[in-house]
């Protein structure tokens, strides 16, 4: 029913007592909020809680949304902060699980069904920021300068920053995925 | 060249600089395998899907804001006025304390050297008293340089968590 609605106009009707409305705006943006969370917390139950946790605080904040930048960026700020608080107060030690591959490295011979699939595996292997970056950057489709604002970059940084995401990306594709990658070279 | 064929793929650039980075694409061979290879990974990530919640996680957000109000935008108990004025307040304190020690100083009656002997230097020929005004400068540029490392270290801790 709202779905053509703008994000401004959404927040205006729920700044004015229409607070069942703010649930659009959570089907638009959960997953690539998720994704964010996912890319800084690693695994799925952490991520839901981060997420969740941006969202209430984007609701609580509302008032505070100018309009000056889009809504997505400003939400993607408080998703950032909120990830960095989370990972501050709980120290994730990971111990590898017998026969479990150690982070950053894959058993030999894992067959993917399709290449977003493997896509999605390297980058998991990456570091937060790398992660973050090219999510914002091909998911979220943001300019250099959002993504800017969004991680207190200037956007040379942030170009910089994402060329060597994409070096990186590359090099584990490369190590990780050969055969995968032969594959789709040939067929 | 990874840099500029970056700004190529991405669409940046200006026309002349796209069509120089074409020309070298079409002309050098390491040009052409790189510009192959960038692209393949840019294709790879335009691909890539977006991780998905579980299918209640709305109505999680939903139920944890039920119990939430929406807070006073913070412009209206945060008076813009008041900052100034406290900002006004300290840098007539500063501009004070400096004027006063401007008016007050003089060569002979610093309290540098009141209380600190300033080292002498005998050469044989010459005898040379290190000036009180050389080491008060000197300790202030350490204090201002201390402060900048310091700034620098607690943002390089910043960014690094």
């Amino acid at each position: 029913m709202y779905k053509g609605y703008s994000d401004s106009a959404l927040i205006q009707r729920i700044l004015q007592g229409e607070a069942p409305l703010f649930a659009e705006l959570v089907e638009r943006y959960q997953s690539y909020v998720f994704t964010l969370a996912f890319r800084f917390t690693g695994n799925r139950e952490d991520a839901e809680e981060v997420a969740q946790d941006s969202f209430v605080k984007a609701y609580r904040s509302l008032a505070d949304f100018r309009g000056e930048a889009k809504f997505s960026t400003w939400l993607y700020i408080i998703v950032r902060t909120s990830c960095l608080t989370f990972l501050r107060k709980k120290r994730i030690r990971t111990v590898p699980l017998e026969g479990a591959p150690e982070p950053g490295h894959l058993p030999r011979g894992i067959e993917f069904r399709s290449r977003q699939a493997a896509v999605q595996e390297a980058i998991r292997l990456l570091g937060p920021e790398d992660a973050q970056i090219l999510t914002h950057f091909y998911q979220g489709e943001q300019s250099l300068e959002e993504i800017g604002r969004i991680m207190g970059l200037n956007p040379n940084a942030v170009k910089v920053r994402l060329h060597r995401a994409r070096l990186r990306l590359k090099e584990k594709m490369e190590s990780h995925f050969r055969t995968t990658i032969r594959e789709w070279q040939e067929g | 060249m990874e840099d500029r064929l970056w700004d190529y793929i991405d669409g940046r650039g200006t026309p002349a600089e796209r069509a120089e980075v074409e020309a070298l694409i079409a002309a050098n061979p390491a040009w052409g395998k790189a510009f192959r290879e960038l692209k393949e990974v840019n294709i790879w990530l335009g691909g890539a899907d977006l991780e998905v919640p579980s299918l209640r996680f709305t109505k999680n957000v939903m139920e944890a804001v039920e119990h939430q109000a929406i807070a006073r935008p913070t412009s209206t108990y945060i008076s813009k006025h008041i900052l100034r004025g406290v900002a006004l307040f300290f840098g007539a304190m500063l501009l004070g304390a400096l004027g006063l020690v401007v008016y007050t100083w003089r060569p002979d009656t610093t309290p540098a050297k009141a209380f600190v002997k300033m080292p002498t230097f005998n050469l044989p020929s010459y005898s040379f008293q290190v000036p009180t005004y050389l080491v008060s400068g000197f300790v202030l540029l350490l204090v201002i340089a201390g402060f900048m490392f310091l700034d620098a270290f607690l943002h390089t801790k910043r960014k690094m968590s």
